[in-house]
């Protein structure tokens, strides 16, 4: 477990059973721990507002519906966010639009930097 | 018609003044006609080519004053030099010339007089008959202009130099949903208030600059509402070449705009669906082999993955025509964390799609060897990658090179792994060139050439 990892639960928003179980595996391996997984955008709303967590891993597009409302919680309760998305940067709703993100496909080394600038970026805020 | 071609008429019923007369005119070089009598004389110049008719007025018939009224009525281009050894009197001249004859001679008049009014009446009618052509014709292209205003597919209008609009055609006020009449004197501003400030802003420019300004885009309204028109402005000088007017073309390309947008729509939503599919792959893979002593193996393909999608990224930001070749090695460097440690010198070149996959990947393994065993595997090595275009013998070809340098002592490998085929095998003929890989002791090379068909 590295020192960034310890103590930190994820949120985890994907509607895509395989891939959430990559990204479990891979986050694992990190030395996270997974809080929640939320399937849909009303297990998200609900579970990003209720959840223990300390850190959010959202997908952009749940089923056809996008998450930028779940991020808006997590980002009212100052929780540091990524977006995992196939989707380029340029197509996030504001004000989301310079949010740390990890490309899909990603592997581990690239989603453990997008989470480092997560919890640096969010470290900076609380500045 | 040439004074000096012109056809003459002389009419006179006392025999011997008809003859002294046709024999000084034709002495001057013309060809003349001679008729005696009124009825006679109209009918000639209705039938007959006649430019100009010397005509007595005391005829047995008509009064040659009736007969020149009815010349004039019927063929006003027709010149009439009236003569009269009878009326001599100012108030006989004077109801002549107000008749319609153009000059009034008294008779008996010298020759070179006669010849000299003749000659100065032919000179006028045929300064005349030059400006009724030009006019004619000026005329005619003001007609065909007037028709292609009202025809053409596009919006067309003129403004002074006041911003008043001069002209304008239905296509045009059809933008503002107006009809062009009653706009002629209106500004832009009162005819397209929404537009109003980029109109002034085109125009002053075409006023105070003098050359047009092409395919201009202007927008108006917002998301699904707004309309778009490609638009042109251009200088319109007088014959001193001052700017006196600008034009104004319009062509509405909203529905265009709106099809590029719903195809740049698709487009985004293809590759988000293309990644989420790859990334299923890789969970797919990684379920399957990871933990059977298979982990490495797993890490590269997912690492081929991410390479192949980071080219779908590169084709998207293209609209999926073409890939920018620097992008593609910036790309493949910043991947596995090379940057820095990467020159890249070429010309700006578009890659087609399938060219452009083929290299992404080739470019990764050549990145994964580079960082195992090649020159990123030490703090000191580099990669330069540069390419041309090369022609001078045959057809043009895409020459790229990939130079490893300051890496550790390269070893030729035993055996050739998927890097190496996929280099010498795939891209190569995904290229339709030649991939040639030298592990030479003091770093990689690999050369490849391409037909220049693979650019866009």
């Amino acid at each position: 477990m590295t020192d960034a990892a310890r103590n930190i639960r994820v949120l985890l928003v994907e509607d895509e059973g395989l891939v959430a179980l990559l990204l479990e595996e891979m986050l694992s391996e990190l030395g996270y721990e997974i809080a929640a997984h939320a399937r849909c955008i009303g297990e998200a709303l609900q579970l990003a507002a209720e959840a223990d967590y300390g850190l959010a891993i959202l997908d952009v597009n749940l089923n056809g519906v996008a998450s930028f409302p779940a991020a808006e919680i997590v980002r009212d309760r100052r929780i540091p966010l990524i977006f995992a998305t196939g989707y380029q940067q340029s197509n996030f709703q504001q004000p989301f639009q310079g949010a740390p993100s990890v490309q899909k496909p990603f592997n581990k080394a690239a989603l453990g930097c997008a989470i480092t600038a997560a919890l640096s970026c969010s470290a900076l805020d609380a500045v | 018609m040439k004074v000096e071609n012109a056809c003459l008429l002389v009419v006179d019923d006392i025999a011997e003044a008809r003859y002294a007369k046709v024999r000084a005119l034709q002495k001057a070089g013309w060809s003349v006609n001679e008729t005696s009598g009124g009825e006679e004389t109209l009918a000639f110049v209705a039938s007959r080519p006649t430019d100009l008719v010397v005509l007595d007025t005391m005829l047995p018939d008509i009064l040659g004053t009736e007969v020149c009224r009815e010349i004039k009525r019927t063929r006003p281009d027709i010149m009439v030099l009236q003569t009269s050894a009878t009326f001599v009197g100012a108030d006989h001249r004077v109801s002549a010339l107000d008749a319609g004859a153009d000059a009034y001679l008294v008779e008996p008049a010298e020759a070179p007089v006669l010849v000299a009014t003749v000659r100065a009446l032919l000179r006028a009618k045929s300064a005349e008959d030059q400006l009724r052509v030009a006019n004619e014709r000026l005329l005619a292209r003001t007609l065909e202009l007037e028709a292609l205003l009202c025809s053409a597919p596009i919006g067309l209008a003129f403004f002074d130099k006041a911003g008043r609009c001069t002209r304008i055609n239905d296509e045009f006020a059809g933008i503002s949903a107006l009809a062009a009449k009653g706009q002629i004197g209106r500004t832009f501003k009162e005819i397209f208030p929404n537009s109003a400030s980029s109109l002034e802003m085109l125009l002053g420019e075409v006023f105070s600059t003098g050359t047009a300004l092409r395919n201009i885009e202007l927008s108006e309204g917002s998301s699904a509402a707004s309309r778009h028109w490609l638009t042109g402005f251009f200088p319109v000088r007088d014959a001193s070449g001052d700017i006196t007017a600008a034009g104004c073309w319009a062509v509405d390309i909203s529905e265009r705009k709106r099809a590029e947008e719903h195809k740049e729509l698709l487009i985004h939503e293809l590759d988000h669906r293309v990644k989420n599919t790859l990334t299923v792959v890789q969970s797919l893979a990684s379920q399957t082999f990871r933990g059977a002593g298979l982990d490495a193996k797993v890490e590269a393909f997912e690492n081929r993955l991410c390479a192949l999608s980071a080219a779908h990224d590169v084709l998207t930001r293209g609209s999926w025509r073409a890939a920018d070749l620097r992008e593609l090695v910036v790309k493949a460097a910043e991947l596995h964390g090379a940057s820095d440690r990467f020159s890249v010198e070429g010309p700006d070149l578009k890659l087609k799609p399938k060219a452009a996959l083929a290299l992404a990947m080739g470019l990764h393994e050549l990145c994964t060897n580079a960082l195992k065993y090649g020159a990123l595997s030490s703090s000191e090595g580099r990669v330069n990658v540069c390419w041309s275009i090369e022609g001078e013998t045959g057809p043009p070809r895409l020459r790229l090179i990939w130079k490893e340098t300051g890496g550790p002592r390269v070893e030729t490998p035993v055996d050739r792994g998927f890097g190496s085929k996929l280099l010498e095998k795939s891209l190569a003929s995904d290229l339709k060139g030649t991939i040639s890989l030298d592990f030479s002791p003091d770093g990689v090379t690999c050369a490849m050439s391409a037909p220049i068909a693979v650019c866009e």
